[in-house]
């Protein structure tokens, strides 16, 4: 049992620390759906960027905090970054290939 | 990168073995940097679903002679937002719980890791059944899996996350059914942890599919 | 997957060493060390390796008959050996073969042979996962070929199998279902393969191997892996999608519900033009061991050659639309793509430069390995010349789907991944066997198939140029490609003929090694310079008896030579007083078992219930079930595998039973 006890050590207890980071996201999933009724508060053009902070804010929260990316080696870090980023790269240049961003219609005629 | 493993690499084998499994150059488990690993590969799995979802949605709305049918309307317009906000928020809590779980085992707080298991089994539940009961309600509009390619799309991409939550609560229903019988003690808190990775993941997943799917017009 | 690969879970906690454990796998543990059962329930990495040569192999010749059969079809204008509906079946079937049955599966033999023993380790990571990648692999490759004799004909589509050509109304046969099924099952393998020797090379190497001491090859492989990681998702999502499509009437290819067919060459070329490097590389590791030993030289610019191979799988997926240029791309993209595709030519040409300045000024010695390597240098050096001309997006719209293209991508993968891992099998045949092939038979085998080789790929940069179109079942007199087209079909024949000298040397130099009475050719019959010529041939069980620490790059070849005054290498020890005996005993090792097996059994039944009846689909299920659970229950290695005296070192290979070793941890806890 003595290296349970070692164990102990090595894992601080963070429980209040996720307790905080859940209310966090629980406030922005709450923002993100006042988006929604426009008619109470019209964020105009800026919905969708807000839309997307708020997306990149819990997606950070959760893979830094739930996942212990924070605390973890940076390996994990890093590799787990190259697969967003790559699909972030290779996914908008396709869309971008499809003229996805473009206003107009897309189709001809 | 290559510095790290640099470091380690000279404290390599030679290093007593700890409760992990033997030491790594890394200092980091097999189990762990290879489920890492597979995470990094799934967002390309589901890029490439959501890119698919994206771009198909865009062509319906603007597909020549399916601007006025019926069968425009069967796209976006039928999503429940305050219905998908609440079970986006019941996935997102049994994050919560996943990692409390985690915390417990590593003090061997063995009653707690299963209340917490139990939890985050029944959160992911709630959130499939809510998704079960979002895909009975588009059938009865007639939105179904063939019915265009913004429903084929929507379909498979949901469809892809609602079968890797599905995986996730058999993997925690496993890991409880061994926590009952005595066999999840601190020892195994890493394979917990690991088990953990996965289903933030897949709650991660669907923090972006809640935003682009759903709420972005 | 790596959550069920971890066994403690399965193991009452404080189990100490001495200990019975009860072991909780319901099939007994496999114990037969030798026969037929002792292959199907291997965990060893060199086993799993030679299995994955020999079907290699054997797909090998499935697909050159192929080949063959596509040549005789165009040995003359009118042909009709095939009919086109055949025709189109085989070339696709020509091309998926040769791509994911034989030179991808060829490299993951040389990758699971050689990464633990180039790293210094006992085993892979995940040796059961390592048998999984097999047997998945195996079942997926069959399954690919029963669409011939259940599937109503074989794919054909082509080996991209392009939308709307693949959808039911233009392939209405099962050939398409069994390819996106197939390859799917083929790509689980892979990626399985990918995790598992990637945090093999970041994990397990032995003290003092650093990555910067890794040799070229285990470079090579750890950015291959990454690659595959990385790329084989987009894959699956496009063979998802054509699966749903044809199986499940979706409308992802639908044109006529408005659906993009441009979607699915986007997928495929994101993974394909990757692939492309999943499939060079490996051989250009292999070449990268080959030169240096055979020229008494280290490789040239080691740092170029590895940053070189990283910079390649990097921009590998940043050029995938230079295959689409005549769709339509819109000219912005069309001249990224041309620009980008230029650039990924400098590190190739980096590694060519390389391979040259190590040869050059060394005393080279001619033999088959070193044939076979400078064959891959000149043959490859044709191939990249030959495209970078289409980089250039106005040459491309000529040459797209015209012979140039097929010639082209000859030169790169045979001229460049064959030849290379034909100078591997020469190279490591003693290592893995305990036997040297023959190497005058080696030297004809090389010259002809190099011979048969050009004669048949060289002239379809003529016929392309002329204009004949790739995948045309016939042509006629009149078109003027009646010449070369002949030419092209003795090639194949005297590629065959080479083939069969091979195959040949294999028997006769095991022949008449067994008539001299099995002489053993040493650990290190070419004087090489990594770590697995330091362990006897063929390797033992057990790989090393003691785990090498590494002081540098060559850490092997600088134990065997030092450096006179003039810098010159003077012998200063014989390999016999620095090689290991192989003699250890009782080193512990995974233990053997049933389930990667019977988990990937159960696919291919899965894809048989997807195309013909749902209802097959139930043992499948229940088969896959079956291995998962009994293989999480089933601790990796049997608490009795290990008992007597270990070996001089017990820190190797795949040691999940912690508790049998527990002294107590001295560093920080992994986790948190
Ligand atoms: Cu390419």
């Amino acid at each position: 049992m003595t290296s349970t006890a070692e164990h102990h050590e090595a894992h601080p207890n963070r429980d209040a620390t996720y307790v905080k980071v859940a209310l966090i996201l629980a406030v922005i999933t709450g923002i993100e759906t006042f988006t929604y009724f426009e008619s109470v508060l019209d964020f105009g053009r800026a919905t969708m960027p807000l839309l997307l902070v708020c997306m990149g804010l819990k997606f950070y929260l959760i893979a830094a905090y739930f996942m212990h990316l924070k605390w973890d080696k940076p390996i994990l870090r890093r590799t787990f970054t190259v697969g967003i980023l790559l699909a972030l790269a290779v996914y908008i240049i396709t869309l971008t290939a499809f003229r996805f961003w473009d206003a107009v219609d897309v189709m001809p005629k | 990168m290559a510095e790290t493993m640099t470091a380690a690499a000279d404290t390599g084998h030679h290093e007593a073995h700890d409760d992990h499994g033997h030491v790594t150059n890394t200092g980091i488990s097999n189990e762990k940097l290879g489920m890492w690993l597979f995470l990094g590969s799934e967002c390309l799995l589901f890029g490439g679903l959501i890119s698919t979802f994206l771009l198909y949605k865009k062509k319906l709305n603007t597909f020549p002679g399916f601007e006025n049918t019926t069968v425009n309307k069967l796209g976006a317009d039928l999503f429940d937002i305050p219905f998908t906000s609440v079970s986006s928020f019941v996935l997102l809590m049994s994050s919560l719980t996943m990692v409390l779980a985690v915390s417990s085992l590593q003090r061997d707080d063995q009653r707690r890791t299963r209340l917490w298991l139990m939890a985050t089994a029944l959160l992911g539940s709630t959130f499939l059944a809510g998704q079960v009961y979002e895909f009975t309600a588009f059938l009865n509009e007639g939105l179904g899996f063939t019915t265009n390619i913004f429903s084929s799309a929507f379909f498979t991409l949901t469809g892809f996350h609602g079968a890797h939550v599905l995986i996730g609560i058999v993997i925690l229903m496993t890991m409880y059914a061994q926590a009952l019988r005595g066999r999840l003690t601190s020892r195994n808190a890493e394979a917990l942890e690991i088990a953990g990775l996965y289903w933030h993941f897949v709650d991660v997943v669907w923090v972006v599919i809640f935003v682009v799917v759903y709420l972005i017009k | 997957m790596a959550l069920v690969e971890r066994e403690p879970l399965a193991l009452p906690a404080g189990a100490s060493a001495g200990t019975a454990i009860e072991p909780l796998g319901v099939l007994a543990r496999p114990a037969t060390k030798t026969g037929w059962r002792a292959w199907v329930t291997t965990v060893d990495h060199k086993k799993i390796g030679i299995m994955y040569g020999v079907v290699a192999m054997f797909f090998f010749l499935v697909g050159g008959l192929e080949a063959t059969l596509i040549r005789l079809q165009l040995a003359q204008p009118n042909g009709s050996i095939l009919s086109a509906d055949v025709y189109n079946q085989v070339y696709t079937m020509h091309g998926v073969t040769m791509v994911f049955l034989v030179i991808m599966p060829m490299a993951a033999a040389f990758a699971n042979y050689l990464l633990p023993l180039q790293i210094g380790a006992r085993d892979v990571a995940f040796p059961r996962l390592n048998a999984l990648s097999f047997w998945v692999f195996l079942f997926g490759g069959l399954f690919l070929n029963r669409s011939w004799f259940v599937g109503g004909g074989g794919p054909d589509c082509g080996w991209f199998c392009y939308a709307p050509n693949s959808g039911v109304t233009f392939s209405p046969t099962h050939g398409v279902d069994f390819y996106s099924i197939g390859l799917q099952i083929a790509g689980v393998a892979s990626l399985i393969g990918s995790v598992n020797l990637i945090v093999t090379v970041l994990n397990m190497r032995a003290p003092g191997m650093t990555l910067f001491r890794m040799p070229v090859f285990t470079w090579m492989q750890l950015v291959v892996q990454m690659l595959l990681l990385f790329s084989l998702p987009v894959i699956t999502v496009a063979l998802f999608l054509l699966s749903f499509d044809r199986n499940f009437g979706s409308n992802f290819f639908n044109v006529a519900q408005g659906a993009d067919p441009l979607l699915w060459q986007h997928l495929f070329w994101i993974f394909g033009h990757p692939e492309v490097y999943i499939l060079i590389l490996p051989s250009f590791g292999i070449v990268s061991e080959i030169i240096p030993v055979m020229a008494r030289k280290p490789i040239y610019g080691y740092p170029f050659m590895v940053f070189s191979g990283i910079a390649i799988g990097f921009m590998g997926f940043g050029v995938w639309a230079h295959h689409m240029f005549a769709s339509g791309l819109g000219p912005m993209s069309v001249a990224a793509f041309s620009l980008s595709t230029m650039f990924i030519a400098v590190p190739t040409g980096v590694k060519i430069l390389n391979w040259m300045a190590t040869m050059w000024g060394g005393k080279i010695l001619y033999n088959t390995p070193m044939l076979f390597s400078a064959g891959l240098v000149a043959m490859f050096t044709i191939g990249g010349l030959s495209g970078v001309t289409h980089a250039i997006a106005p040459a491309d719209t000529q040459q797209t789907d015209t012979y140039y293209i097929v010639a082209h991508f000859h030169y790169v993968l045979f001229g460049g991944a064959l030849l290379g891992l034909f100078a591997g099998f020469y190279f490591w045949w003693p290592k893995i066997f305990g036997l040297m092939l023959n190497d005058k038979l080696g030297k004809w085998h090389f010259w002809v198939t190099l011979v048969g080789f050009n004669l048949t790929f060289g002239p379809m940069h003529i016929l392309g140029l002329q204009g004949m179109s790739r995948r045309i079942q016939t042509y006629q007199s009149t078109d003027g490609f009646t010449f070369w087209n002949q030419v092209a079909t003795l090639g194949v024949f005297i590629i065959g003929a080479g083939l069969i000298l091979f195959l040949y040397n294999c028997v006769h130099s095991y022949r008449t090694w067994k008539a001299a009475g099995r002489p053993n050719p040493g650990p290190d019959p070419w004087d090489a310079r990594s770590l697995e010529w330091s362990i006897p041939s063929p390797t033992p069980e057990h790989n090393f008896d003691v785990v090498p620490e590494i002081h540098a790059q060559d850490d092997f070849w600088h134990r065997k030579y030092g450096e006179d005054e003039r810098g010159r290498a003077v012998r200063i020890a014989t390999t016999e007083s620095v090689a290991q005996k192989g003699d250890a005993k009782g080193v512990h090792l995974p233990s053997p078992s049933f389930y990667p097996l019977i988990l990937a059994a159960g696919l291919p039944i899965i894809g048989y219930g997807v195309i013909f009846n749902r209802l097959i689909a139930i043992p499948g299920v229940l088969l896959f079930l079956f291995g998962i659970y009994g293989w999480a229950f089933e601790p990796a290695t049997e608490p009795g595998d290990h008992e007597g005296d270990h070996g001089h070192d017990d820190h190797g290979g795949d040691d999940h039973d912690g508790a049998a070793l527990a002294t107590p941890a001295t560093e920080e806890a992994p986790v948190g």
